[in-house]
Parts: structure tokens; C-alpha cells; sequence
């Protein structure tokens, strides 16, 4: 009897069902994005309509609602979603957060991500997307023109995008590393919507929204954004991003080029990386092994070799020059001090700014 | 009441030991001291190495007067050091209890239940520890070694989907955040290794089939158990600096260290299950067997039997963390003093041993 009228008062602290959350009664954002324009932020989510197809049909709802707030800052806008949105507004199952290009280079950036990652119940492994204009169009044309879920079809579509090489693969929380860390900078996913093709453009030097195309879907992923450790540095553009993936050492893909010939790039063995900080100007030294296989029968090896050089000595330029540093190099230059204090006295993004660079290329040619 | 309730033979013992200190020492380093960064493995072994003059001392022990360390002890320093000996430590291990569903009620309240009143997530967990506790040690010791086997397969699960994002460069450079911050750390991660020794008080040697009778566990176990805990928290303390680059020390609470953990962030992806349930379970194991320990330790020192010590020390540490006096700071600080006078004790008792011994001699 005593057990029993134990079992019956412990059942009272069985906390399990009360304080519980009802699918029904939350609004799971599957995008975020965020806008700066003229010190208002504006936060705008994408959610999905989990009515029934007769109810959304009978009410002519879509199955997807876009809401959005203005404030000052992020913390205040997220406020007001939680005041006017139906369900309780929930950021555990994002797929994607899309930052304009404006709110990624202002001041707002560093804390915001920082605010993200250390207040707000906002999932690490959302994708990054910077967008060159507004984040609230680009979320507005997220659309699910082939599959039905958009928590199913972006990941999908950013990964396939990925897997060819033109966009890069950077979760909320790489992007913090990459702002917060001592090792590589984050580069994210760039996209636009479509605008006006620009034709006569440098072949494959293509940007997003300015793709000579057609089609349903108005979102172009395209090239890569680059952060320092404070806000966005730069943009390079999906060819650049390609050439990008094999120096960073991703063996992973299999990256097909049209120029100078109809070639599939892929990598043989892993990179060879050599940095010395000995001097007063870091040197690096990197060789990559390459296997190229294309159907073109006057296929140069030395002509493909000393145009891919160059390619990548323009990439790693453009870094320099931003003062930026996504290959993956300083987890070599950090293997060269003893503790965390003397490698942050190095200031590695400053001399990796001023660094002479020697990139080696062994190619494999197959016809 | 069965007689073997309070008893513990080796294998169960050795099975709590052994997860008991890795998850807190994993714990301790990645959680409590984010300082550390991912040298976290480097702490280990200093901190092994500061505990080892104790372990080395308590083997000395159990060599010399050839029984339990606990009968080692007693015959060492006499009945009366002993059971003050045990009082002590059954406080000691009475408050690492409370630490520990402190360290489970944040845990639960960081994974799922964020929104709950403390006391309605404490007292359940404090009930389920204690409720665990009176299965007895042994009861306690076979469910951890079905435990330990499930455990490898859900790390197997975590380490299948972190391989990709994994990177060994995350190590270097290799002091971290320097020597001095290392050696504060080992100072701190040296108390659970010190857990060892006390974890050998409480056993009975193994148990004889067929007959009520034990054998007693060779001294060179304890240097075993010792070896076992290094090496498994070496390596995964390792393992996770490979996981997530370290970033600028600045996460002091324990869910936001949590969070860097789990999958970089609040991440919704498959690893963070299984991974909550490894650390959720080991915590738990590591928080009933303190208990029962402590509970073993204050029957030898009252010389008392049964379960009422064991019940009232699981009350007593509830009240503690209820109270918050068990929060990270007081414990983190609590484990760093610990350590060191644990050290001091066994070292103390090897010496007296062998000042015994020479007085005989003379």
C-alpha cells in the first residue's frame, strides 16, 4: 500500500507532458532572412501552411506564409513575429538563413551572429545564403517548382548545387567559426534573383541574377561570399568557387568545365601543403593532384595546366587582396607554434594578405 | 533487506569506475573548463599524471598488507583513521552527487524542457538516482555493462555522422591556450581520476560462483582501471578536438557549451540524439554509483547496514542542488580542492605503510 501511494505522488513530478509542444502549434520557419537598409532591420520567415489540401484550397491559401517585422535590431523584430505570428514562432528547423549583401557588410553583422548563436533558439546547421539585394525577395521566390516540400527540396537543391562546385557548403555554425576562430575565414553561398542576362559577359564569369536563362524558379545560386572575422569582404563568382574547392582540398567533387575544353576536374590524391613562417612574409607552397578527363581529342595537358594555374593564382590574389583566407592554410601555419597566444600574435590574415604564394599543379590527363 | 545490497565485486565495480570518471572528465573538460579549448586531451594526461603518485600509492597499499584497500588501509593507519577516512569521502562523494543532477537537470532542461521550473526537473532525476542506487551495487554495475555496449554503438552512430566535417588540424597549436591554463585544468580533471582508488574501498573482490565467499581483486587492477580511464579518456577528448574548431573561450555556462558540443550549435541534425543520450545515461550511471559509494563509505564509518545512509545522503544531495549550492561554479571549484587532498590522503597512508613497515624492521 505504501508503495502504491508512493508510485501515485511521484507520478505528480512526472514533468514529461506539460510542458509539451504541439506541431500544430508551432510556425517552423524553414527560411529566415534578414534585410539592413537605412539602420531598420527587417526579419522576414517563411512557414509553411500545415492545413489540410481541402482546407487550403477552400480558403485559397498557399502552402507556404511569408511574415515579416522591422526593427532596429534583431532581437526587437523577432519580438514582434512572436506578437502577431498565429503559432508560436519556431527557428529549431531552419534549412536556410538568406542575410542580405547590406546587412552582411554593416556594422549590425558581427553581433547579430553572435546574438544567434549564443541567445536565440536558432539551428547551427542552417545553410547560409548572402543575397546580392533583398533577402525578403529571394525568400518570396522560394518556391517548390519540382517536389512539394521546401524542407526537403532546398537542402536538396543547395546540395546538388554544391556537388558541381558552384556554390560552397557553410552551416550558421561554420560561419561562426570562420568569424569567431583563429583558423580559415567562412565563404557562404551567394544567390539573387533573376534579373536582366548579361550577355556578352566573360564566359563562365557569371554572378548570380545574371544568368542567360529561362524558367520557373527566379533564385540563381551562384558563387561564393567571403567573410573576414568581422562582416562580408568580397563576392567571386561561380567559376572562381569552382577553382576555389579543388585549393581548399574538397576531394569530394567532381567539377565539370567548359573552358578550355568540355573537361570533368577531379581530384587524384590529397593536396600537398607546405607553409613557412620563419620570415618575415609567410610562405605557402601547394600542390594539387588533378585528374582531367574530357572527349576533345586536341586536349593540351600543358595549355589546361598553365590556364588552371593561373586561375588559381587570380583566386588566391582576389583573397589577398581582401584580406581573407578560406583554403584551409592557417590549420597548416597553426602546426608551427607552440600555443594559441603566439599563432594570434602572427596575425595570420595580415601576412597571409602579403604571402608569396607557389601553387604546383600535376595533372592527369585522359582522353 | 538482502545482505549483498551494500556489496560491489570487481567487474561491476570496475564497469562504473571506468565510465563513472571518462564522463566526468569529459565533462569537466569540454563543459566546465571551455578555457581549455581543444587541448582538452593534453589536460587528460596531465591530470593522469598529477593523480598518479596517489594511484601508485594506493597500489603500494593493497600490495603490501595483501587485502582490499580498504583492509590495507586499516591495517595501514587503524580502524578509527579509516572510518574517518570514510566519512570524509562519503561527504565528498555525497556532494558530487548533488553536483551531478545538477549537471542532469540542466542537461534535461537544455535538450528538450527549457521552459520547466528547476524543481520539477530536479526532483525527478534526484528520485531516479536514488531509486537506481538501491538496486545495490551490483544491480548497479550489471546495467552499466549492458550500458557500455550500447554506448559504443551510438558513438559509432556520432562518429559515422561527424566524419565528414571532422579535421585533425583543429588540434594544433598543440599547447592550446598554454601551459599554465593545461596545468590548472589537470589539477582539476586529476580529482576524478582519484575516484579510482575510492572506487576500490568499496569493493569486495571477485565474487566465487557457487560459494558466498570473494576473492580479492589483485593490486595490479587498480594500475588496470587506471591505464583504462587514460586511455578512453584520451581518446575522447580527442576525437571531439577534431569535431569543431575552437573558438575564443568566451561560452561560460554549461548550455552553451553544450550547444558547441552537440554538432557545432543547436543543431537539429540525427548526431544530436544519440549524442544526448550517451551524455544524459553516463552522467547518470556516474551520478548513482557516487551515490551508492557514498552511501557504502558512511555504513563503514557509522558502522551501519542497509540503505538508510544511502537514502538520507540522496535526500541531503537533492536538498544541495535544490538549493543551487552544487551549481558549476561551487562544484568546478569544489572538484579542483578535492583533488589534491585526495592525492595527500593516499599518499599519506602509502607512507605511513611503509613507516610501519620499517619500524617493524628495527
Amino acid at each position: 500500500m505504501k508503495k502504491l501511494i508512493l508510485c501515485l505522488a511521484l507520478l505528480l513530478f512526472l514533468s514529461g507532458c506539460a510542458p509539451s509542444y504541439r506541431i500544430e502549434n508551432q510556425a517552423h520557419a524553414v527560411s529566415m532572412g534578414i534585410d539592413y537598409e537605412d539602420d531598420i532591420m527587417t526579419v522576414t520567415v517563411l512557414v509553411p501552411n500545415l492545413a489540410s489540401p481541402v482546407q487550403k484550397e477552400e480558403n485559397s491559401s498557399s502552402s507556404y506564409q511569408i511574415y515579416s517585422a522591422s526593427a532596429e535590431n534583431f532581437e526587437t523584430a523577432n519580438n514582434i513575429l512572436h506578437a502577431s505570428l498565429p503559432q508560436q514562432l519556431n527557428l529549431t528547423h531552419l534549412k536556410t538563413i538568406v542575410f542580405s549583401k547590406s546587412f552582411s557588410k554593416s556594422d549590425k553583422f558581427y553581433e547579430t551572429i553572435d546574438t544567434f548563436m549564443n541567445v536565440f533558439l536558432i539551428t547551427g546547421s542552417a545553410e547560409v545564403i548572402v543575397t546580392e539585394k533583398s533577402a525578403k525577395v529571394l525568400i518570396e521566390n522560394q518556391k517548390p517548382h519540382i517536389g512539394i516540400r521546401l524542407s526537403i527540396t532546398i537542402p536538396a537543391m543547395l546540395s546538388y548545387h554544391a556537388q558541381n562546385g558552384f556554390i560552397p557548403s557553410c552551416t550558421l555554425s561554420n560561419l561562426y567559426a570562420g568569424l569567431k576562430g583563429r583558423y580559415s575565414t567562412a565563404l557562404c553561398t551567394l544567390a539573387d534573383t533573376s534579373g536582366i542576362s548579361d550577355k556578352g559577359k566573360d564566359k563562365d564569369a557569371y554572378m548570380p541574377g545574371e544568368l542567360n536563362r529561362k524558367g520557373e524558379n527566379k533564385n540563381e545560386y551562384l558563387g561564393a561570399a567571403l567573410f573576414d572575422r568581422r562582416r562580408l569582404a568580397g563576392v567571386i563568382n561561380g567559376r572562381e568557387m569552382q577553382m576555389c574547392y579543388f585549393l581548399m582540398g574538397d576531394s569530394s567533387r567532381i567539377v565539370d568545365f567548359a573552358s578550355p575544353y568540355a573537361m570533368r576536374v577531379s581530384t587524384r590524391k590529397r593536396r600537398n601543403v607546405n607553409v613557412d613562417v620563419s620570415g618575415d612574409e609567410a610562405y605557402i607552397e601547394v600542390t594539387l593532384f588533378l585528374d582531367i578527363a574530357t572527349i576533345d581529342d586536341e586536349m593540351d595537358i600543358k595549355s589546361i595546366e598553365k590556364q588552371m594555374t593561373e586561375e588559381f593564382y587570380n583566386v588566391i590574389s582576389k583573397c589577398q587582396s581582401l584580406s581573407v583566407e578560406p583554403f584551409g592554410f592557417s590549420e597548416y601555419a597553426a602546426r608551427k607554434f607552440k600555443d594559441s597566444e603566439s599563432f594570434e600574435e602572427y596575425l595570420w590574415l595580415d601576412k597571409f594578405a602579403k604571402a608569396d604564394v607557389k601553387i604546383n599543379l600535376e595533372l592527369n590527363g585522359e582522353k | 533487506m538482502r545482505a549483498d545490497d551494500q556489496e560491489i565485486t570487481h567487474f561491476p565495480m570496475t564497469a562504473l569506475t571506468v565510465v563513472s570518471v571518462t564522463a566526468r572528465v569529459f565533462y569537466m573538460t569540454v563543459i566546465d573548463t571551455p578555457e581549455v579549448e581543444n587541448s582538452g586531451w593534453l589536460a587528460a594526461l596531465i591530470g593522469a599524471a598529477f593523480s598518479f603518485p596517489a594511484i601508485l600509492g594506493a597500489y603500494f597499499l593493497m600490495k603490501k598488507h595483501n587485502g582490499t584497500l580498504s583492509e590495507s588501509i586499516t591495517q595501514a593507519a587503524g580502524e578509527k583513521v579509516y572510518r574517518i577516512f570514510c566519512m570524509i569521502l562519503s561527504l565528498a562523494l555525497m556532494y558530487e552527487t548533488s553536483a551531478l543532477i545538477s549537471i542532469l537537470t540542466s542537461s534535461g532542461a537544455y535538450a528538450t524542457l527549457y521552459n520547466m521550473h528547476k524543481l520539477l526537473l530536479l526532483i525527478p532525476t534526484a528520485v531516479a538516482v536514488i531509486f537506481a542506487c538501491s538496486k545495490g551495487g551490483n544491480g548497479l554495475g550489471g546495467s552499466c555493462e549492458v550500458w557500455i555496449r550500447i554506448n559504443l554503438l551510438l558513438y559509432a552512430v556520432v562518429l559515422h555522422l561527424e566524419y565528414d566535417t571532422a579535421d585533425m588540424s583543429y588540434i594544433f597549436p598543440i599547447l592550446g591556450p598554454g601551459t599554465k591554463v593545461l596545468l590548472n585544468t589537470g589539477r582539476k580533471i586529476m580529482t576524478y581520476y582519484l575516484l579510482i582508488p575510492v572506487s576500490f574501498m568499496v569493493e569486495t573482490g571477485y565474487a566465487v560462483i557457487g560459494r558466498n565467499e570473494h576473492k580479492k581483486a589483485a593490486p595490479e587492477s587498480i594500475l588496470k582501471v587506471f591505464c583504462l580511464c587514460i586511455g578512453i579518456s584520451f581518446l575522447l577528448l580527442l576525437i571531439h578536438s577534431f569535431m569543431y574548431p575552437s573558438l575564443s573561450p568566451v561560452f561560460k555556462s554549461r548550455s552553451a557549451g553544450m550547444d558547441l558540443m552537440l554538432s557545432n550549435g543547436r543543431s537539429n541534425r540525427t548526431v544530436q540524439l544519440p549524442i544526448l543520450i550517451i551524455w544524459f545515461s553516463s552522467l547518470f550511471i556516474c551520478a548513482s554509483y557516487m551515490l551508492f559509494a557514498s552511501g557504502w563509505l558512511m555504513n563503514r564509518a557509522l558502522m551501519e547496514k542497509g540503505r538508510k545512509c544511502q537514502f538520507l545522503l540522496g535526500i541531503i544531495s537533492m536538498v544541495i542542488a535544490l538549493f543551487r549550492l552544487s551549481d558549476q561554479s561551487r562544484s568546478a571549484a569544489f572538484s579542483a580542492g578535492l583533488g589534491p587532498l585526495l592525492s595527500f590522503a593516499f599518499l599519506t597512508l602509502a607512507c605511513v605503510s611503509l613507516f610501519k613497515k620499517k619500524e617493524k624492521a628495527k
